[in-house]
């Protein structure tokens, strides 16, 4: 304890951790009337967090390669241990982020916070749902299951729609005619790299602006 | 960070109560619950994580390794990784032979050449005849041989 109070004091000293702690965690009061609606957008990062350290752990056997994959993902869930756990919070978390995300839409929604100044806000957030939902889709392909390939089949068919560019676009979200491993290793880059960099930028332009204009107070 | 002023401080009355001497005690037993379930559940986190990151257990590798003599064929070599070393089966004038296939230089993995009938080290040109014997490179001793029987068929190292 003591040693952890002279870590603490060293880097307090320098950098006068207290007051920024107290300002914006320990003395910080939160406002009555905001109940328990106010906790899904913070709810939503914390999943968010929970997916990036998953993430990184089930990366650390997964595969891209459609004669690979599917055994990659058996081995973490029945050989390393807690990797059924890992796995499973991976997978379901996604389910989960996306509907606190959608939760925190709706309050955000009824409670008419998006009226300014706070019009980015929710401009921002709309992004912020677009891009999570794509790193749930592109995360549904990995373990290259039926279910998988034909979700990703249905997925990269709607972009046909657009007029004129739709054949186009189909092609290049598949990298092709048709799914193959070339499809998974596009997959696989947006979903562990491209998605989580864009989204970390939304995300942080997100919480900047909430911090410039304070949170709404409720009525 | 215009937030408004807080009307009322819930919390104020319960506090000067608890700087009473009395109350110090029940303070610091709350403190180490507090203290307590954190580590608890920090724990609970970091269990599955460090588990996690543990080497798996693998299916148990087998001791003995079969090849089939007809996998192989006259002046060609067939490479097989067995507990953690890389063997070559050469098979030449009809009779097999096993080597450690690691130079006996620097332990680069040699390669089996069929036009020049040698094994030749990528690492610092060390070149080895069908018997493993150096033939020139900064090698002075052969390449390790390794004993096998053949029982049904099959070559068998143990
Ligand atoms: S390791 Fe083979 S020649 Fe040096």
């Amino acid at each position: 304890m003591l040693v952890l109070r002279k870590i603490y004091d060293f880097f307090d000293s320098r950098y006068h951790v207290t007051p920024a702690l107290e300002v914006n965690v320990t003395k910080k009061l939160v406002p009555r009337t905001l109940g328990w609606a106010g906790c899904f957008g913070g709810l939503a990062l914390f999943t968010f967090l929970t997916q990036v350290f998953t993430g990184a752990l089930l990366l650390m056997f997964y595969k891209p390669d459609p004669a690979r994959a599917w055994d990659s993902v058996m081995f973490v869930k029945s050989n390393v241990s807690m990797g059924w756990l890992v796995q499973r919070i991976h997978a379901v978390g996604a389910n989960v982020m996306i509907l606190l995300v959608l939760l925190h839409m709706a309050r955000v929604a009824y409670y008419r916070i998006f009226k300014p100044p706070r019009e980015l806000h929710w401009v921002s957030g709309v992004v912020l749902f677009f891009l999570t939902t794509a790193l749930a889709f592109t995360g549904y392909l990995l373990p290259w299951t039926q279910l998988s390939f034909w979700g990703a089949k249905i997925g990269t068919e709607i972009p046909r729609a657009v007029p004129g560019f739709g054949p186009m676009l189909v092609e290049w979200a598949r990298r092709g005619k048709t799914l193959g491993p070339e499809t998974l290793g596009f997959f696989f880059s947006l979903h562990v790299w491209v998605l989580p960099a864009i989204i970390s930028g939304f995300m942080a332009m997100h919480f900047v602006m909430i911090r410039r204009t304070g949170i709404s107070k409720p009525l | 960070m215009n937030r408004a002023p807080q009307p009322t401080q819930p919390g104020a009355p319960e506090e000067a109560a608890a700087t009473a001497p009395d109350d110090a005690g029940r303070r610091c037993f709350l403190h180490a619950c507090m203290g307590g379930m954190s580590l608890v559940s920090a724990g609970t986190v970091a269990y599955p994580i460090v588990s996690f990151m543990r080497l798996p257990s693998t299916l148990a590798e087998s001791q003995v390794l079969r090849i089939p003599l007809a996998s192989l064929s006259e002046d060609q070599a067939l490479y097989h990784d067995h507990m953690g070393q890389s063997l070559v089966v050469l098979y030449t004038n009809k009779t097999p032979k096993v080597f450690d296939a690691a130079c006996t230089h620097l332990g680069c993995i040699v390669a089996w050449d069929g036009v020049q009938r040698t094994f030749r080290c990528p690492c610092h040109g060390a070149i080895f005849d069908d018997e493993g014997k150096p033939v020139s490179g900064p090698v002075s001793r052969p390449l390790v041989r390794v004993g096998f029987e053949i029982a049904n068929n099959e070559i068998v190292v143990s």
